[in-house]
């Protein structure tokens, strides 16, 4: 009788531990900005961060964010965030993907990152062109963005 | 059993820790906790649904809620200083009215969370005659349909860069509204519309701020009347359609890129007897469809109209273009943007007939425009002198193939239309390095003109 409960428990437990299945989609007529609380228009520049069991968040741009999370340090567990590759809009882990501080570029909220699945995708991006390419690091701080880990 | 007990415990403690939880998505502010609460909290509870509540003039520290029908009326203008935790004045209940109160948000709370001076989440909602500074939002209408604005002063937050703010008068998700006359500063924008139609917004006044009006998927609505000046630009009309707006003043806008009125995928919307003038761009329009502009004055711009190959059936009618640097950057390489019937007042032909349209049509292209709309470093040099002066080269010596615009039946003479006011503020003196660009510039121009002269001249 202890074993089929202890069994059920750790499945409850995996499965609360585990972090959201992945990105949601982005409705760019429909949502705000969690940060800035304006409309998340340009999928180019968006992020979104999800937590288990709590709706997503989206972002207008990157740099609301790193706003976001700086000023909001303690997160649930299992937490993630993602954000659009400029040059095909498809979501990348954040703590994974890489970064462009161009100041031509204007972005929603002015600060001029732009993220990309990975260097390949920057590199591939005539927006990223003699931009100045940053990590996770150097856009959120030492511990990156949240990533699922505990 | 207990090893299952203590497993469940461990799950409980694993599943969530922080403070995100109590910050959630679309949640909205309700009452505020004791240690927050205004002292008027106690009056307001007390009082009847439909009561008038009189607030006599003093100091009143904390947030109040309201969450029944009333009127909340200050005399003698008291002072509500909010708790730097959240929007001081919440209206929950349908049919409050506040008015003459003085709000002080202390530059507190939390953007996510709407903070603001007054935010309102319930219907037919009057905010009249309320002065707000310091806070995040000056008035956040948040699904608030039949809600009205005005004679409302909101000073935003000076020295916070337009991210760290949030907007004079927000309005998200409302049937409605209507806005008037109200005074807005220091702010990100002066009034935000978000998937909001049927507004009226009119006689207000938008200053030292990002946008002074911005509509993002907010179709068939109004503005008339308002003064938009000295921001990163005057109106930003986006993902909208049926805008109509009529005798408003955009103005003064001089920032790099800056623009007095921008459409990006804003369809079927007209703009009349509008002025708009000392801009860095007068009029700019992207990815825009039937739209149409007619009886407006663009003066005095480095760019009186910016236009993208990706708009559409745009009709520019009847208006005046006034000693502005360039009439026009077509960006891209065709427009079927019909220009018809205006005044512009770089084109000298004459009206021997004299019907008041120039005898012969105005073909507006010019080597600068030609750049501006290939090349982007361009826009660096568009307020220099060096502009001017590449244009006048290029009208001596045309070497580039221009894309062109015509107007085939400009106006002989300036229509009877209002003057461009000075800046309120002093004038600017000579900026060095501003200076130092210009010539540089200048002698860059002059190098690449007669680089490429020489260069037409071998081929011939």
């Amino acid at each position: 009788m202890t074993a089929p409960r202890t069994a059920v428990a750790l499945l409850v437990l995996a499965a609360c531990s585990r972090g959201p299945a992945g990105p949601a989609p982005l409705d760019t007529r429909a949502e705000t900005c969690a940060s800035c609380r304006m409309a998340v228009s340009d999928a180019r520049f968006a992020a979104q961060l999800d937590a288990p069991s709590e709706e997503p968040r989206f972002f207008d741009d990157v740099g609301c964010l790193r706003d976001w999370l700086a000023a909001h340090p303690r997160l649930p567990r299992g937490a993630v965030a993602w954000v659009a590759d400029h040059r095909t809009k498809a979501w990348a882990r954040a703590a994974r993907a890489a970064y462009a501080e161009a100041p031509a570029v204007e972005t929603p909220m002015a600060s001029h990152l732009l993220a990309f699945a990975d260097a390949a995708s920057r590199a591939a991006d005539p927006a990223a062109a003699g931009a100045r390419p940053l990590g996770p690091s150097e856009v959120f701080g030492p511990h990156g963005p949240p990533d699922g880990a505990p | 059993m207990a090893s299952g007990a203590a497993l469940l415990a461990l799950v409980a403690a694993a599943g969530g820790v922080g403070d995100m939880a109590s910050i959630q998505p679309g949640g909205l502010e309700g009452r505020p906790p004791p240690s927050e609460a205004s002292p008027l909290q106690a009056l307001v509870d007390a009082a009847a649904q439909g009561a008038t509540v009189t607030i006599p003039a003093g100091t009143y520290r904390g947030d109040l809620i309201v969450d029944r029908p009333l009127r909340l009326t200050g005399v003698g203008r008291p002072r509500l200083v909010g708790s730097g935790q959240g929007s001081v004045v919440r209206i929950r209940a349908p049919d409050v009215t506040v008015e003459g109160l003085d709000v002080d948000g202390v530059g507190g709370g939390d953007l996510g969370r709407d903070s603001s001076g007054v935010h309102v989440a319930a219907p037919r909602a009057t905010v009249r005659d309320v002065r707000i500074e310091r806070s995040l939002f000056g008035v956040y209408l948040r699904e608030a349909p039949g809600a009205v604005v005005e004679r409302c002063v909101v000073h935003g937050i000076p020295g916070k860069d337009a991210g760290e703010k949030g907007s004079g008068i927000h309005v998200w998700n409302t049937e409605g509204f209507t806005l008037t006359g109200n005074d807005l500063s220091d702010v990100r924008d002066g009034l935000y519309i978000q998937s909001s139609s049927h507004g009226l917004i009119r006689g207000n006044a938008a200053r030292d701020l990002r946008y002074g009006i911005h509509y993002m998927y907010s179709d068939d609505n109004v503005f008339e009347d308002n003064v938009f000046e000295r921001s990163a630009a005057g109106g930003v009309l986006m993902h909208s359609r049926r805008i109509v707006f009529r005798r408003n003043q955009f103005l003064h806008n001089r920032g790099y890129a800056s623009v007095g009125l921008l459409f990006k995928s804003c369809d079927d919307s007209l703009a009349e007897d509008n002025l708009i003038a000392d801009n860095a761009r007068g009029v700019f329009l992207e990815g825009s469809y039937r739209d149409v502009l007619r009886r407006n004055v663009v003066a005095r711009s480095d760019v009186a109209l910016v236009l993208f190959d990706s708009c559409g059936d745009v009709r520019v009618e009847g208006n005046a273009f006034l000693g502005n640097l360039a009439p026009l950057e077509l960006v891209g390489r065709r427009t079927d943007t019909r220009l018809d019937g205006n005044y512009w007042s770089d084109h000298d032909a004459p009206d021997l007939d004299g019907d008041g349209v120039s005898d012969a049509p105005f073909v507006i292209s010019s080597l600068f425009d030609h750049l501006r709309g290939n090349v982007l470093a361009a826009d660096l040099v568009a307020q220099s002198p060096a502009a001017a002066a590449l244009g006048a080269a290029e009208r001596a010596f045309p070497v580039l193939r221009p894309i062109e615009a015509v107007d085939h039946r400009p106006l002989a003479r300036r229509p009877a239309l209002p003057d461009v006011p000075r800046p309120a503020r002093p004038g600017r003196g000579a900026d060095p390095a501003g200076l130092a660009l210009a010539l540089g510039t200048l002698a860059a121009g002059v190098a690449v003109l007669a680089g490429a002269g020489r260069g037409a001249g071998g081929r011939a």
